[in-house]
């Protein structure tokens, strides 16, 4: 594919994606988004702006929250991405996602990956975090439908309801 | 709905608090998008679109862009139909054919075998121009001699002048008269999915579309106009929708993806940046607005004068009806015996501008309520007195005809008064300085009225149409002519038809819109899904549930009404007996009774929905009862405002 474009090189990556190890040829100007959707089929993980503005891309690199959209795929050689469908074993949600679900913290759901994504790594670190911890780790996610009570609610709910424990 | 409207109470599913019918899909990633999907040979579409707001366009050469390895066809305007299309005016080209008319018109549009290698070739497009003098301003279009956007003697796309009343008279009578000028912006609705299509056509030059749009039936219809494609050669699905807000009822990515399938006979996928989203998609309608307001001695209002001059942008695709509901909707708010209100909708070479939550009502509602803030304080009310003493009332019919059957506004302004903090027994001193250094504080509200559909939308009819179906393992699949937008329409479906047939939610499943089973819908717009589409499930689940009823009493031998559904079970009050099963029968084993019966036909209600009494507004006067039910409602803020920087905070925000 692409063989049209102007002066791009290639490089061979291999990186770790939801434990799974990935070996792939890319052009060097391929983001992580577009190595996760366009190669992996990884369609959970969306792109609202591309220019790292809206969050809803957002997955963990070696478990912090990152916008993919702005990560050069070559640099991240043989990392570790979690996105959303690495989130949850089958049959078993993220007490995040149950959180979500219980509060209908969401709409149209376009940012909620992005808004989970940036939850679950916040109680990772902050197994009960403060209103403002969640604030800030969700200052960079755009939602346009909700007004981000809901989902404010439901990050603080999900930390009491699993009484702090660790969120893997 | 009957008289006897039932308290929330009386429900077991409606008015509870469920989990969303798609709720699942959202949290994992599971809910496709239109740009999350595939089609075997699918192509990346782009657009080369004009960096000049008006221009002739004297030459196209893509001959550099077809030699890249990759491309696969590239559209101009010659490869589109002549012939003009428009919603309410014929104004528009799928390309551009002869001129460029604003900053992002599209001029060329790319089908390749990679976004990348799409977005090469369009910069390989060589482009001639004759630049042409441009306006930008509204005051500038509508000058002698400005320089014109179409083809017509002046720059105005559209006007209306509507008087009702005495005007001068009320005038002359009044004790207060606010005389203002108000300037709204161009808001994008920024909702978080770009717009996006993926078209298909087939050998017979079928086309089939996936899309997020608000109102696939008339996309379809503006679709078969714009491309001269036969209507039944057209399916529209409706993908996961992320976010419309009015932005996606008209998305002209569906146009431009079908023209390149059409060239190249693959399916070609085609997703805006946000750039382009925000540059080429329809914001709100940006207007000016001189408003005149006048009240009696005791603040009742007599008369209001109004006159809009909006900026249409270079192509009106709703704009004309945004302008209209502007010049009127606002009136019905509160009683106002007279009024003059003129609007006039202006061309320029700007991006054109469109639909976007409350349709225009916003804007003129904008000033009205400032206006009321202003005859308040003149007449030495407080603004929760003055809207109490002229709210509209159940049972009026306003100074347009619109016959409002109920009405909450006065509880609902005297709810939002209480809670934020401006009952006016406490005075209506509503902004403080708090101390010398600290923030200013203020608290205010606003009031708004607005419609649940308009008959005056769509000539034909106005109305939506449901079905349940039931299937031989008992699950319930509801499909509306209206689909979900994302604010959850699946869901309330969902529960109107769980509640009718005694279902619990789990069996429920709601079918996402395509044109070519779930009938002709108008989609989700003005506010129009829950009371029209939410009614035609209820007559199709009630439907269904009647025949399920008939199926069991002529089973079980018993009349009807013995027949009970609840808990996902038919039974009957001899339940138990001979003939009966002690636990009667899951809806799943009648569905199977049914099914094998009648050639694996499943058992299946219909319904449809249309608002009596209502009536297309006439096209001058605009009178006429246009809805079959009104929204009230009104809202308080407490805010704070830093003296030095003027930034403004939202501290509360009440609404009922």
């Amino acid at each position: 594919m692409s063989e049209g474009i102007r002066g791009v090189g290639r490089a061979d990556i291999s990186l770790y994606v939801n434990g799974n190890e990935e070996r792939m040829e890319i052009r060097t100007n391929e983001t992580l988004l577009e190595i996760l959707r366009d190669r992996l089929g990884l369609m959970g993980t969306k792109e609202g702006c591309g220019a790292g503005d809206c969050g809803a891309c957002t997955v963990l690199l070696d478990g912090e929250p990152v916008k993919s959209c702005l990560v050069l795929a070559i640099r991240i050689e043989g990392r570790n991405v979690t996105t959303i469908e690495g989130l949850s074993e089958i049959g078993r949600l993220h007490p995040l996602q149950e959180a979500f679900l219980r509060h209908g913290a969401y709409q149209c759901g376009f940012c909620t990956r992005g808004m989970i994504m940036a939850g679950a790594a916040l109680l990772r670190a902050h197994p009960r975090p403060s209103r403002e911890q969640i604030g800030d780790a969700l200052v960079g996610h755009l939602c346009r439908c909700t007004g981000y009570a809901k989902i404010v609610e439901a990050v603080e709910d999900c930390a009491n309801s699993t009484g702090g424990a660790e969120h893997e | 709905m009957s008289e006897d409207v039932r308290r929330a109470d009386a429900f077991n599913v409606v008015g509870r608090s469920v989990t969303s019918v798609d709720g699942l899909e959202k949290v994992t990633g599971a809910a496709r998008f239109t740009a999350d999907l595939s089609r075997p040979g699918m192509l990346w579409g782009r657009a080369l679109r004009s960096p000049l707001p008006h221009a002739r366009i004297l030459r196209i050469d893509a001959r550099k862009a077809l030699a890249l390895r990759g491309v696969r066809a590239v559209v101009t305007g010659a490869d589109c139909p002549r012939h003009t299309f428009g919603n309410l005016i014929k104004d528009q080209h799928v390309v551009a054919f002869d001129k460029v008319r604003y900053i992002g018109d599209e001029v060329a549009l790319v089908a390749a075998t990679d976004p990348d290698i799409a977005r090469e070739a369009v910069d390989l497009i060589e482009v001639e121009y004759e630049p042409l003098p441009a306006v930008f301003d509204i005051d500038d279009a509508i000058r002698e001699g400005a320089p014109l956007v179409h083809e017509a003697a002046r720059n105005i796309a559209h006007q209306i002048s509507i008087v009702r009343g005495d005007i001068a008279g009320a005038f002359s009578r009044c004790h207060e008269i606010v005389e203002e000028d108000f300037e709204t912006s161009k808001v994008h609705q920024a909702y978080l999915e770009t717009h996006a299509c993926l078209a298909d056509v087939d050998d017979r030059g079928r086309v089939e579309l996936w899309s997020g749009n608000q109102s696939p039936g008339r996309t379809r219809f503006q679709l078969a106009q714009a491309l001269d494609i036969p209507i039944g050669n057209i399916r529209v699905h409706q993908a996961f929708v992320g976010g419309g807000f009015g932005g996606k009822a008209y998305q002209h990515v569906v146009f431009l993806s079908v023209a390149l399938a059409m060239k190249v006979r693959r399916p070609v996928m085609m997703v805006f940046d946000r750039t382009e989203d925000f540059a080429c998609t329809l914001p709100r309608v940006p207007m000016r607005i001189h408003i005149k307001m006048g009240c009696d001695r005791d603040g009742r209002l007599l008369g209001k004068e109004m006159r809009i001059v909006a900026d249409n942008g270079a192509y009106s695709v709703n704009a004309p009806a945004v302008v209209d509901t502007a010049a009127t909707r606002v009136d019905s708010l509160y009683r106002i015996p007279a009024l003059r209100n003129e609007a006039m909708l202006v061309y320029t070479n700007q991006e054109p501008t469109g639909m976007f939550r409350g349709f225009g009502n916003p804007q003129s509602t904008f000033a009205v309520e400032s206006c009321m803030d202003m005859l308040a304080e003149r007449v030495g009310l407080d603004p929760v007195e003055i809207r109490l003493l002229n709210g509209t009332q159940t049972g009026d019919v306003t100074i347009h005809g619109w016959k409002i059957r109920s009405c909450a506004l006065s509880d609902c302004i005297r709810k939002v008064a209480d809670k934020i903090g401006m009952d006016h027994a406490k005075g209506a001193g509503t902004t403080t300085k708090a101390d010398k250094k600290g923030p200013l504080r203020g608290v205010g509200l606003g009031c708004v009225i607005h419609v649940n559909g308009n008959r005056s939308v769509f000539a034909a009819f106005e109305g939506s149409c449901a079905r349940v179906r039931l299937d031989e393992s008992g699950f319930a699949y509801v499909s509306s002519s209206c689909g979900d937008i994302g604010q959850g329409a699946s869901t309330t479906f969902a529960q109107i038809a769980a509640e009718i047939l005694g279902l619990p939610m789990s069996a429920m499943r709601v079918e996402r819109s395509d044109t070519s089973i779930t009938g002709f819908g108008l989609g989700a717009f003005a506010s129009r899904v829950t009371v029209l589409a939410g009614n035609a499930v209820r007559e199709a689940a009630e439907d269904l549930r009647n025949r399920i009823v008939g199926i069991c009493a002529d089973e079980w031998g018993v009349p009807e009404d013995d027949i009970r559904l609840e808990g996902g079970r038919a039974t009957a009050s001899a339940t138990g007996s001979e003939r009966i099963p002690a636990e009667g029968l899951t809806l799943g084993d009648v569905a199977r009774l049914y099914t094998y019966a009648h050639g694996g036909e499943n058992l299946e209600g219909k319904g449809h929905f249309t608002p009596d009494d209502v009536v297309i507004a006439d096209k001058k006067t605009k009178y006429g009862n246009i809805s079959g039910t009104y929204t009230f409602g009104a809202q308080g803020v407490e805010i704070e405002i830093d003296p030095d920087t003027g930034r403004i905070t939202c501290k509360r925000l009440v609404a009922a």
